[in-house]
């Protein structure tokens, strides 16, 4: 089984980025906010998911 | 609690601390016998330049002394969140000298005697700012509504006695509860009808009937939504949202609501926090009958106890199907309950605990009770929440930037306006009829 979202360079993670992914997110929202969890961008797929998601393109996590 | 990228403690914590911070502040002045009205000040009516202009310089002192608090305690609280300190008080320096002009505005007579609320001018003033002006980047990072809005939303607590939300709270929850299945129950339905993607149908429908654009992010990694989709749901939310606004008080005055009625119809049928407190605010002021504040009691007691204290159980609840009907492939991690806590708007606690805050110390006082605590202890706790609303309402108008907004296609419309139209009478038949009495009643 491949490692997790959490675990794959493709995987964003920063709120600001989040926010600025999706406009308008910031007019009556925020990533910033409990109910997005620890949820992140996928830059391959374009989707939000969960860290604990897996797929075949993972990639893993530069050391750094 | 959570931990977050980019920070400690998520926003909602960070509310949740600043909102009890302020009440604790409060009731200590209060049991000091130390009047905080002339710390804690906003813009009384004024009639004429000269009457306008004499009272700023009277209380130039105060604003910049409350400016100041608000600076640290909020560019502290920022920065532990995850947003850039420095571009956050710079921004938030800008916020506040702008509500000081809005407050004033609104104060003025005949804007108080037009109905021209605190929280439409502030809308139009950062719209406009937003959408002709070219702000620089470092001016997005104090725009921060929700944050704002929570600590606002916590001080809201504070004018809820605990005996109203135990007695109020089922029906809240009752009347919610119908709202938003059957609201979440048509948009998904008409969408799939439409032969729009599930995920989308989701994110619309969540929108639409649980609590706009939280429920959105909440729904959209527990689906694995497309950014595109969340944008399109975005979109129509806030579009949505702000006729709102505008279109329910009116309807609820043109019907003869009374205040609290209007206040949970309101409640039940928007979709944000904040434009709902706009709508609710300022129906209470144009109710033909009832008490203006029965207005927002309602509103908040549908709104954050009906609706939005539920977001993680919707999330889970769809995470669920996800896993188990759309997708069940090794991809997708396994059903996790955790989520419901994960997700909870913490702040919510805040809420609560303020409404137990003050109910406590009502009881504490001599002879004190919510009449006689009005002007020492929950006058300066409401004139806090009316700065905070307003920078809210300010950072609204300011960060939509009508020509960013991801255009939305025919059957996206059509769907979640079928919700709206649902909602609107499911709502006004739940809020007047149903429980006509009970709301008319409400905090009495």
């Amino acid at each position: 089984m491949t490692p997790a979202c959490a675990r794959c360079r493709w995987f964003e993670t920063g709120r600001d980025r989040i926010e600025a992914a999706v406009p308008g997110l910031t007019v009556l929202g925020s990533a910033f906010a409990s109910v997005g969890g620890d949820d992140g961008l996928c830059r391959v797929h374009d989707t939000i998911q969960s860290p604990r998601d897996r797929c075949a393109g993972f990639a893993q996590t530069e050391a750094r | 609690m959570t931990v977050r990228t980019g920070g400690s403690l998520s926003e909602d914590w960070w509310a949740l601390i600043l909102g009890l911070a302020i009440i604790a502040v409060a009731v200590g002045a209060c049991f000091a016998s130390f009047d905080l009205n002339r710390l804690i000040s906003a813009p009384g009516v004024w009639d004429g330049l000269s009457d306008g202009w004499g009272q700023a310089i009277a209380d130039l002192l105060r604003y910049v002394g409350l400016g100041l608090v608000l600076l640290v305690c909020l560019t502290a609280a920022a920065a532990n969140i995850g947003y850039r300190p420095s571009r956050f008080a710079a921004s938030f320096a800008v916020v506040y000298v702008l509500s000081i002009l809005i407050l004033f505005a609104s104060a003025w007579r005949n804007s108080r005697q037009m109905y021209i609320e605190t929280p439409l001018i502030a809308l139009v003033l950062g719209l406009i700012l937003g959408n002709v002006a070219k702000l620089p980047a470092w001016m997005e990072t104090g725009l921060r509504a929700e944050f704002y809005l929570k600590i606002g939303v916590v001080l809201l607590g504070a004018s809820l006695p605990l005996p109203i939300i135990m007695q109020a709270g089922p029906v809240a929850l009752a009347q919610a509860s119908i709202g938003s299945v059957v609201t979440f129950a048509v948009i998904y339905t008409t969408a799939r009808f439409l032969k729009l993607e599930r995920r989308l149908s989701a994110l619309l429908a969540g929108g639409g009937s649980i609590c706009g654009i939280s429920a959105i992010v909440a729904i959209a990694g527990a689906v694995r939504a497309k950014r595109e989709d969340i944008s399109v749901a975005t979109t129509m939310v806030v579009g949505w949202a702000l006729v709102m606004i505008v279109v329910l008080p009116l309807l609820a005055w043109a019907w003869w609501l009374p205040s609290g009625v209007g206040g949970a119809w309101i409640g039940t049928s928007e979709y944000a926090d904040a434009a709902g407190y706009a709508a609710a605010q300022t129906f209470g002021r144009i109710a033909i009958s009832g008490a203006p504040e029965q207005s927002l009691q309602a509103y908040t007691l549908v709104k954050i106890i009906g609706r939005d204290m539920w977001i993680g159980v919707w999330a889970a609840s769809l995470s669920l199907v996800s896993l188990l009907r759309w997708e069940p492939s090794e991809t997708h991690h396994g059903a996790d309950l955790s989520q419901i806590w994960t997700r909870f708007p913490k702040f919510i606690l805040g809420f609560f605990l303020a409404s137990v805050a003050i109910t406590v110390a009502s009881k504490w006082f001599p002879g004190g009770n919510f009449g006689t605590l009005r002007p020492g202890l929950l006058a300066p706790v409401e004139t806090m929440r009316n700065w905070l609303f307003t920078f809210s309402f300010l950072s609204i108008g300011t960060s939509l930037r009508i020509r960013a907004m991801a255009p939305v296609t025919g059957n996206a419309f059509v769907a979640f306006s079928a919700g709206v139209a649902v909602n609107l009478i499911l709502g006004y038949i739940l809020s007047a009829v149903v429980f006509g009495s009970y709301w008319t009643a409400i905090g009495r």
